[in-house]
């Protein structure tokens, strides 16, 4: 038995059930009180006297919780494959402005419809595949402008502030159509740049659903490049890894996991930075083979969290996500920083 | 049958139509069971003719053989199999168990998930073993010292079980303890596993003891070749570096600094550990010894030195004395 065994039983199922208790939580905690017992008739099939909240369980609640758990598991994914691509322990979706990218390609799209500047969410079924072809294009665009940099830029920090300064740009071509835009197009292209999990109805969900699933999939099937990986791009190719095939698979990947997320949820930060870090920190590894499972489950966990948080001022509404995710994640970048000497996978 | 071969290769970078060669006419060989060394100053061209040698460059001309095969027909995967690299890149490989770090070597033997079978984990533990760090198997790999790590990094390539290894300056970072137990470590592997073992290095004293075979990159960018001792003796390590400022000392079988020379005496001292010294003092104020010269010195213990008819009683003191005289001429 190789070192650690025990250690990720023991952390898997802890994931396991503080995502259980999370849900649970969310379940029942929300703007309308409902009580516990009528949760659980709804959810067992039987229906409640109060048809609202069979609504509210069932068109809301349900579809918040699986929003948020497998958008947190695809930022989460995405960050960690970044990393390892990038060989940079800070990269992740929005740092390197991957999910800008994908927002200014949502903006394009919607623009180009003659809509207002909005998102996925209020749009049909029909326009719902060029909003996400948009989103990826965007994404893509950034994911080879920073490959591209990465080839000639020598230092971890560079990428770092290429990624930033691209992510200005995107961002500056976004208040362009803004500017251009209706006044009820802004307002909604602003509210969905605060990052929201609640927005995807029951019906919407297998859109989401079924890029992401797929794509953490195929990411789970890249463990034994990636594990190739940590030792450089000159240890990889050693051992037989294609390293141009494979690291354009997992930026495809990056680029789908992000894009569909930012497309329904909003450019969403610091989950894809903090989960593989604090998945890192729990397992003690830096082999993908146990890392990536953890990453999924601790992605979601952190969402679901960050969820929790968002509905708990109940009577007042609904917190934007991208108001809470910063208060979480960057207490923990900063401990890691100031302990990199210490942390065991730094060296 | 040796098991790579270059053939009227030429090393050297495209850029676009045009052609830099570094260098050309390479016709070399590694044997089986040998350690070769290669030795050249910095920037002349000894990691790119690794490269090459490696099929991650390709060659301006000829070709490298490879168990008798073009390397340039051998596929990715054929290749992980039939070569273990070895470089000082910086790994983000800290948060792996020196285990799970040379279970990586097995990468090009295992399945698409690089599920490890009974083999591979005792390759693995092998590996491990024969390297020495089979105490520290289970620790991270950010936990080693740089000696260790890089034995670990060996460790990888003896995993990826493959005949040939190239080592791209394997020493750079490690303190002179280590890079001792590095090379001796090579030699022994190479001598009882019977793997053809290629490493370019700058620790040419220790390469000098322990390489089989010596490729010499000469500062005309011209490769030098053959067993240790017959490169050294064709006086082919004074070419390495096109300058009058260092000299090999054939004697010392290292580099020293060429001194001018100030003046000569004539040494008498019995003991030979005691005149290799007094040697190297002189030898270093630019005092050559010729046992014709005037002045005498004289000395039966680091402590009983005679310089001319003056009696001193260290090697600083018969420095000094002998500054006096070179200065004054009295």
């Amino acid at each position: 038995m190789s070192r650690g065994g025990c250690r990720y039983a023991v952390v898997m199922w802890s994931l396991v059930a503080a995502m259980l208790l999370l849900a649970v939580a969310l379940l029942l905690i929300g703007a309308v009180a409902i009580p516990p017992m009528e949760v659980i008739n709804i959810l067992t099939g039987h229906a409640s006297d109060n048809f609202a909240w069979q609504v509210i369980v069932v068109e809301t609640r349900l579809p918040m919780i699986a929003t948020a758990a497998l958008a947190g598991a695809a930022l989460a994914v995405s960050g960690l494959l970044l990393q390892t691509v990038f060989a940079n322990p800070l990269a992740d979706p929005s740092i390197l402005g991957v999910s800008t990218g994908s927002g200014l390609g949502v903006a394009i799209v919607m623009l180009a419809f003659g809509g207002s500047l909005g998102t996925v969410l209020g749009a049909s079924l029909g326009s719902y595949v060029s909003i996400l072809l948009g989103a990826m294009l965007g994404a893509a665009v950034v994911l080879v402008a920073l490959l591209l940099f990465s080839m000639v830029v020598r230092g971890a920090a560079m990428l770092l502030i290429i990624g930033i300064m691209v992510s200005y740009l995107a961002s500056s071509a976004i208040s362009f159509l803004n500017f251009f835009s209706t006044e009820a197009g802004v307002h909604s292209y602003v509210i969905w740049g605060l990052g929201n999990f609640s927005g995807v109805t029951l019906q919407q969900l297998p859109l989401l659903a079924i890029p992401l699933l797929a794509a953490i999939a195929w990411a789970a099937l890249m463990v034994k490049p990636l594990n190739a990986m940590l030792l450089g791009s000159r240890y990889a190719e050693n051992l037989g890894v294609n390293l141009r095939r494979v690291r354009n698979r997992l930026l495809i990947i990056t680029g789908v996991l992000t894009a569909v997320v930012t497309a329904f949820c909003g450019p969403i930060g610091f989950i894809g930075l903090v989960v593989p870090h604090i998945a890192r920190l729990l397992l003690r590894t830096s082999n993908h083979n146990r890392l990536i499972p953890a990453t999924i489950l601790a992605g979601a966990d952190v969402a679901l969290l960050c969820t929790l948080i968002s509905v708990l001022p109940t009577s007042v509404g609904v917190l934007p996500i991208n108001a809470i995710t910063p208060v979480i994640g960057v207490p923990i970048i900063i401990y890691i920083i100031l302990n990199r000497k210490r942390i065991f996978y730094f060296n | 049958m040796p098991i790579l071969t270059t053939h009227n290769l030429s090393t050297g970078y495209r850029h676009g139509s045009s052609m830099t060669a570094v260098m050309s006419h390479i016709d070399v060989a590694l044997r089986r069971g040998c350690l070769t060394a290669l030795l050249g100053q910095n920037g002349i061209g000894k990691s790119t003719l690794l490269r090459t040698i490696a099929g991650t460059q390709p060659p301006m001309g000829g070709e490298v053989r490879l168990e008798g095969r073009n390397i340039a027909t051998v596929s990715r995967c054929e290749m992980a199999r039939l070569l273990a690299m070895v470089f000082t890149d910086r790994t983000m490989a800290g948060g792996l168990t020196v285990r799970e770090l040379v279970s990586l070597g097995r990468q090009p033997h295992t399945g698409f998930l690089g599920r490890l079978g009974d083999h591979d984990r005792l390759a693995v533990r092998q590996a491990v073993e024969s390297v020495g760090i089979a105490h520290k198997i289970d620790a991270f790999v950010a936990e080693l010292s740089d000696g260790e790590r890089q034995k670990a990094m060996i460790a990888k390539a003896l995993a990826q079980e493959t005949p040939l290894i190239i080592l791209d300056e394997p020493t750079a970072f490690l303190d002179v303890a280590s890079r001792i137990d590095t090379l001796q470590l090579l030699s022994h592997l190479a001598h009882t596993t019977g793997k053809a073992i290629l490493l370019s290095t700058h620790d040419v004293s220790q390469t000098l003891l322990l390489a089989d075979e010596l490729w010499v990159v000469t500062g005309d960018r011209s490769l030098l070749c053959g067993a240790t001792e017959d490169v050294v003796l064709s006086g082919a390590m004074q070419r390495i570096f096109g300058s009058d400022k260092v000299k090999f000392n054939m004697l010392k079988g290292d580099y020293e600094v060429a001194v001018p020379q100030r003046g000569a005496v004539r040494l008498d001292c019995p003991d030979a550990e005691l005149a290799y010294w007094l040697r190297n003092a002189l030898a270093r104020n630019g005092i050559a010894i010729t046992p014709a010269a005037s002045l005498t010195i004289t000395a039966t213990s680091p402590t009983h030195i005679t310089v001319g008819t003056t009696e001193v009683a260290s090697v600083a003191a018969m420095l000094k004395r002998l500054n006096q005289i070179l200065d004054t001429g009295y």
